[in-house]
């Protein structure tokens, strides 16, 4: 008996991921696709690079290689073979066999092990990453889902329940790779209000001194209807003083347009590549970890710098 | 005012604006702007995409973006003190086949009334100009053309259709396009061709790019079900 087990335990089979239940959305990313945006192809990759790089370091992986984006609980994983993962960022709190596992340190899960993702009080995004990477191939030279256009990750879809993501099993496990704590410092994993920094956008002066300081000393509201392509915010409508039309030009995440209906919104990982509405502002780059793990109803304001 | 802005849109990304109406000259002239910065920054820049009137580049790493910004700035605008000494730029002209029978043309009848034109009118006019693709985006391989001719002009509609048909040929403004993937859409569809717009798995995924010239012609219901896209290419 013991003998066909390990021969099982062996077998190529048994080295993947099944997903018993997605969780809201769960998408496989890397670190993003880059060269084929004059084709209208985003980069995409991950809402909160800070914290799937580190995932992937605590993994000993490099940063490009295959991991999970979670989006708040729900998620219930079950791992064929044992592996070494790691979970950063925020938006859920996970039980492994029941048991807590804390985020931001590398573990060994056994094999037959059941990961679940449960509600928590802050955050929105979890970065699942195990050592050797995901297996999945790559389209346009990345892994990353791009859901709008249906490319990379599980055909070009988010994960579904029934998926076995397939991992690259190294050979010898290695232990613990790093026992640190890691220091957090992002503020949406632990507060609903966060500050986001920015600098004037390319049609900053199209706006009023009335409407950039409404836009400055609003309390915006982050809108459910937000998502990988963009975060709306809820608020006073801005009004545009210049009826002006702006001819299509290339956008990127972090910048801050203005509908016609004067509701400013921000670009994210999945944004389109060219728009046409006036670029209010644009956020630092690192700022856009802090709103990756901002959820609905988190409240939002500005500063410039 | 300078008819040159130059600006960055991220900590690594900058655009080239002409403050420039939308025209063929226009765009042959930011063409010849992005030539001359991308020969210069070869090594640094990673990429670099266009749009009507502006050009996007990429750079490697974030520092000294405002530097970048600078020597962008001089190189377009000893471009745009140039021109006179150029040849025009040679353009691709891609065929487009486009079935505008009714059951691929959701819009065509309103079209038709808005427009107060028939219906074989509108189809005549859209085949009639050599379109110019200014720019790819909206979803993956999307290519916004222009000019359609000044009697098809109608406003987006006010509420987007929520489906609309990969293939769909579509016009809006002075500008036609074609939808790659099934999305939801504001322009109104006329036709569908059978052509690829965007496939993953071409070694050069997207039919146009910025820059290419398209000419559209009518092929019927029966040759659009039996087309072969391997027989014309």
């Amino acid at each position: 008996m013991n003998f066909i087990k390990s021969l099982k335990k062996n077998s190529k089979i048994g080295m993947s991921l099944i997903v018993h239940k997605p969780g809201l959305q769960s998408t496989i990313q890397d670190a993003g696709r880059e060269g084929f945006r004059k084709y209208g192809v985003p980069a995409a990759g991950p809402m909160d690079f800070a914290a799937a790089q580190l995932s992937q370091t605590l993994c000993n992986n490099y940063h490009n290689q295959p991991f999970i984006e979670l989006t708040l609980h729900g998620a219930i994983f079950e791992f064929e073979k044992t592996a070494v993962i790691a979970l950063t960022g925020g938006g859920a709190t996970a039980l492994l066999n029941d048991t807590p596992l804390p985020y931001f340190r590398s573990a060994v899960i056994k094999a037959g092990s059941i990961l679940k993702f449960c509600p928590a009080q802050f955050g929105c995004r979890t970065y699942l990453s195990v050592q050797g990477g995901f297996n999945i191939p790559q389209e346009l030279g990345s892994t990353a889902t791009y859901l709008p256009g249906k490319l990379g990750g599980i055909m070009g879809r988010a994960i579904k329940a029934g998926d076995r993501i397939e991992f690259n099993l190294k050979k010898q496990i290695e232990e613990k790779v790093s026992d640190m704590e890691v220091e957090l410092g992002n503020p949406a994993l632990f507060t609903n209000q966060v500050t986001i920094r920015f600098t004037e956008g390319p049609e900053w002066s199209w706006f009023s001194a009335e409407e950039q300081n409404l836009f400055l000393h609003t309390k915006w509201m982050v809108h459910p209807q937000s998502n990988r392509v963009a975060y709306l915010l809820e608020g006073d409508a801005l009004a545009l003083t210049q009826k002006r039309e702006l001819i299509s030009t290339a956008v990127m995440p972090g910048l801050i347009q203005v509908t016609p209906a004067g509701i400013p919104y921000i670009l994210m990982a999945d944004a389109q590549t060219i728009g046409g509405y006036p670029r209010l502002a644009r956020i630092k780059s690192e700022d856009r970890n802090r709103l990756a793990q901002c959820r609905p109803g988190y409240q939002l304001n500005f500063q410039k710098i | 005012m300078s008819l040159v802005r130059v600006y960055p849109i991220h900590e690594k990304v900058c655009t080239v604006q002409l403050e420039k109406l939308i025209s063929p000259d226009t765009f042959q002239v930011l063409e010849r702007i992005q030539q001359a910065i991308l020969k210069k920054f070869e090594k640094e820049i990673t990429e670099s995409t266009l749009s009507y009137t502006s050009a996007t580049f990429f750079l490697q790493n974030e520092k000294n973006l405002d530097e970048y910004c600078i020597q962008f700035q001089q190189l377009a605008t000893a471009v745009l003190n140039n021109q006179r000494l150029v040849k025009k730029n040679e353009r691709t002209t891609i065929r487009i086949p486009v079935c505008y029978d009714i059951s691929f043309a959701p819009d065509l009848v309103a079209a038709s009334d808005k427009l107060m034109r028939s219906k074989e009118e509108i189809i005549k006019l859209h085949m009639l100009p050599k379109y110019q693709v200014y720019t790819i985006g909206f979803v993956p391989g999307f290519p916004y053309m222009g000019e359609v001719d000044a009697r098809l002009n109608l406003p987006r509609k006010t509420t987007p259709a929520t489906r609309v048909a990969p293939g769909s040929v579509a016009i809006a403004g002075l500008q036609t396009g074609i939808y790659p993937v099934e999305v939801a859409g504001g322009w109104h569809v006329i036709g569908r061709t059978p052509s690829k717009l965007f496939d993953k798995h071409r070694e050069k995924p997207c039919l146009l790019e910025a820059g290419d010239q398209v000419e559209f012609y009518q092929i019927t219901k029966e040759e659009f079900e039996n087309w072969n896209e391997s027989d014309c290419t």
